[in-house]
């Protein structure tokens, strides 16, 4: 995950000197053959693609974002001498904390706190489906946020949904729009 | 009073490589105020404005003194020129609980980072994002609507931003790496003004300018930079609002 | 030409750093924006749910910090962070925080008064002002707390406290006047030496070569050596007060070791509670904890021993309701779907709430449908 965070700094820095170009996302699924999977991103939002990860927002990716990816499994979690490897084998239940202390290194999610769990089929395979919240910590504005995250993981890598909005009027607006979207879901 | 270094770092790297509608350059169109038939009564909430230091090694700092000063100078100069463009009517704060006032604090929160996020996608988004200006649909949910019942007021007015100042070490290694071909941000400023609508939370009018008219910190150049920025409500270069000049 | 460009820089540079102040600023000045950003650098951290909240706790830690204190009048103010690593910083407007992490370690009152003793004389020493003012460190952006949080990068808090360390010669002086003060209030000054033994049993256990808490400290092994010497001379006896810091931190190291649960560090939670015997200073459910962390260590032996301590949790703590999942899950995925089944019901029984209740009920679901077959 800290990946993601390489990611996000990287797509910010290239927004912020117009060298990145976002794209409408499209109506129909969109394959992305580097990480072996196919979505329909929710319609009228726009998107950043860079390899196998998916950055998808509505409003901004600052404040409201839904990110769609793949990551190799080998070293897909910790850092530095503490990396660990994500396996198919893998309860979900563990997958899930993995993940999420995976999250909670990047800048405004170190308070992230798992609010409910679950199993839930992604492209067929058995990961879960988790409710989480936070509060920014970036600039300490403490604005609550609430999050959705899927994950499964196959041979072919750990594979994460994930959206996050203000607690205040975006979530709840949009969630339906990116749950219909985790439902399209396919690997490839 | 919230430190906003990352917008101090956005300014200063956008003061290096921007090539957005010269902004900082442009003058503001000298626009008569044309009186609205029902002015828009609102609330002015306190101006939220930080102004910053940049060392020689480029480390960021707030200058606690000159932020006060240019909040009050913001303040008085808000007031000022909303009276001047008789569109608004100015209407007393409520007095509030404490439990109220948290719940404006997160609302404010929200909507500056909203404002922030809705400038940067519009300017720097690329095509794509320009379709906002058309649709602008950002909100901050109508969580605020005690404000309604308890004021009489419609909308509220904010005004945030900061201005990164350079110290005289880090003027020197800009001349100095300058002759030497080596370009280095020195600073900017970057201010917006929002309209929100109490009842439903959404942001009806926005404008986002970088740079400063004069020394913000004294009545003059607080209203000048004011007057640039809602003097000429509603024309607002971010939303690619013109505005109506009086025959 | 790329030689005459290159040399042009260096000139440059080196005319640029020639003409720069270290600073401009008189020291009224100076001193008003470090405790400027220091207040700001507190509102955040007070605005955020990362404080570890306990008005009972606080008040008995601000009880130790005032013993060792006295003269400074509510000056010095300690609050707890939530954080599991071993940390704890003063900020130059007299605010320190202790981690969960570092209460979970100590063993006494003893020992914690050795490290405010040290946080509190960086404060009363004067050492960030000073640092700052002679340009030992610069002053960085008060952005990102995951510093403090035991995460992330250091610095951001770097410029308005001891969190990255002082310079040497500053944590000499801190270690020698809070070792007077911890003496001078009455405390066995033998807690200070102990502490640093433990952390550097850690620091080998987890093959850590930097640990945060000393980031430009003096080597721990220099501090343990300084400490051993500054005890021969100090009076002997003094008061450890164990059992009254163990009874008035129990909740806030609970939390700190299901942080490192959490974290996934079973290596850790081996270490800390196996190793360090820190299990016999905890409430009996925390023998789970040793039970999670040999599961997650999965070392040569751990299944066996994860599984004795599950079964030493239910003898020990029978309501304790995550054993029951833990148990349930290890039978269920060795075979056992008989012994599993009554653990996972139990378990929801006792947390009915759960947030991982869905993949609880799907695991019962499941082997009802295979134990019926």
């Amino acid at each position: 995950m800290t990946r993601i965070l390489k990611l996000t700094a990287g797509a910010t820095m290239l927004m912020l000197v117009g060298c990145m170009t976002w794209q409408p996302t499209k109506s129909q699924a969109i394959a992305n053959n580097g990480g072996k999977y196919s979505i329909q991103l929710p319609a009228g939002w726009n998107v950043l693609t860079f390899g196998t990860q998916q950055m998808v927002t509505r409003y901004g990716m600052g404040m409201q974002q839904f990110v769609v990816g793949q990551t190799k499994n080998k070293g897909a979690f910790g850092f530095g001498k503490e990396k660990s490897d994500a396996s198919p084998e893998m309860d979900p239940r563990d997958l899930c904390t993995k993940v999420v202390a995976n999250m909670k290194i990047q800048p405004n999610h170190e308070t992230l706190e798992i609010t409910s769990v679950a199993p839930a089929l992604l492209g067929g395979r058995a990961g879960f489906r988790a409710e989480l919240t936070s509060k920014r910590t970036f600039q300490a504005d403490g604005i609550r946020y609430k999050h959705l995250l899927y994950g499964v993981v196959t041979p072919n890598g750990l594979y994460t949904l994930h959206y996050e909005a203000p607690v205040l009027y975006y979530f709840d607006k949009d969630v339906a729009e990116v749950e219909r979207s985790v439902s399209t879901f396919k690997l490839m | 009073m919230t430190f906003r270094a990352v917008d101090a770092l956005r300014v200063a790297i956008l003061s290096a490589c921007l090539s957005v509608p010269t902004i900082c350059a442009s003058k503001a169109k000298e626009v008569e105020p044309v009186a609205a038939v029902t002015p828009l009564r609102v609330l002015v909430l306190p101006v939220d404005f930080d102004v910053l230091e940049m060392s020689a090694s480029g480390m960021v700092e707030p200058v606690p003194a000159e932020t006060v000063q240019a909040e009050e100078a913001l303040s008085g100069a808000t007031l000022r020129v909303l009276t001047h463009t008789k569109q608004f009517q100015i209407i007393d704060m409520p007095v509030m609980s404490d439990a109220e006032r948290e719940v404006l604090k997160e609302h404010l929160a929200l909507y500056k980072l909203t404002a922030y996020n809705a400038a940067q996608m519009i300017r720097l988004g690329g095509p794509t994002w320009k379709a906002k200006q058309k649709n602008f649909d950002y909100s901050i949910g109508d969580g605020l609507k005690f404000l309604v019942e308890r004021s009489g007021a419609d909308a509220a007015v904010v005004v945030a931003g900061a201005q990164l100042n350079s110290s005289g070490g880090r003027v020197a290694m800009f001349i100095l790496l300058a002759a030497a071909g080596v370009a280095i941000p020195l600073g900017g400023a970057q201010g917006s003004a929002g309209i929100i609508d109490l009842n439903t939370g959404n942001i009806q009018w926005l404008e986002e300018r970088a740079g400063t008219k004069g020394d913000i910190k004294d009545k003059k150049g607080a209203e000048q930079t004011m007057m640039n920025m809602i003097g000429g409500y509603p024309a607002s270069t971010l939303l690619g609002i013109k505005g109506t000049k009086k025959k | 030409m790329i030689r005459a460009r290159a040399l042009s820089l260096l000139a440059a540079g080196a005319l640029a750093c020639a003409c720069m102040p270290a600073s401009a600023l008189n020291e009224e000045e100076q001193r008003a924006r470090i405790i400027y950003q220091a207040d700001e650098a507190t509102h955040v951290i007070d605005e955020l749910d990362i404080l570890y909240t306990d008005p009972v706790l606080d008040a008995y830690l601000q009880g130790i910090v005032d013993k060792l204190f006295p003269e400074s009048g509510g000056k010095l103010v300690i609050r707890v962070f939530k954080a599991t690593s071993f940390n704890a910083f003063a900020m130059s407007n007299g605010r320190l925080y202790i981690h969960t992490g570092t209460l979970l370690r100590l063993k006494d009152e003893a020992e914690l008064a050795s490290v405010l003793g040290h946080e509190g004389s960086h404060v009363y020493d004067d050492h960030i002002y000073r640092s700052v003012s002679s340009a030992k460190i610069t002053m960085p952006i008060l952005t990102v707390l995951g510093t403090a949080l035991g995460a992330g990068a250091l610095g951001q808090l770097a410029g308005v406290s001891s969190i990255m360390g002082m310079s040497r010669a500053h944590e000499r002086e801190a270690d020698i006047h809070g070792f007077q003060r911890l003496a001078k209030a009455g405390y066995d000054t033998s807690g200070a030496t102990e502490t640093f033994r433990r952390l550097l049993r850690e620091l080998d256990a987890l093959n850590i070569k930097q640990p945060m808490f000393f980031a430009s400290h003096p080597a721990v092994s220099d501090r343990i050596a300084n400490y051993m010497a500054m005890s021969k001379q100090a009076p002997p006896g003094g008061s450890r007060f164990s059992d009254e810091y163990l009874i008035q931190t129990a909740s806030a190291r609970v939390a700190a070791l299901d942080g490192i649960l959490r974290e996934g560090n079973g290596k850790l939670l081996v270490h800390l509670l196996e190793r360090e015997d820190l299990l016999t200073t905890l409430p009996p459910f925390c023998r789970f904890h040793l039970a999670e962390g040999f599961r997650l260590r999965n070392a040569e032996g751990d299944r066996d021993k994860a599984l004795a301590a599950y079964r030493e949790t239910l003898t020990a703590a029978p309501d304790y309701a995550p054993t029951y999942a833990a148990l349930g899950k290890r039978l269920m995925h060795d075979g056992d779907k008989a012994g599993a089944l009554p653990l996972l019901r139990k378990y929801l029984e006792l947390e009915p709430d759960s947030v991982e209740k869905g993949f609880i009920e799907l695991y019962i679901t499941t082997l009802e449908k295979e134990t019926a077959q």
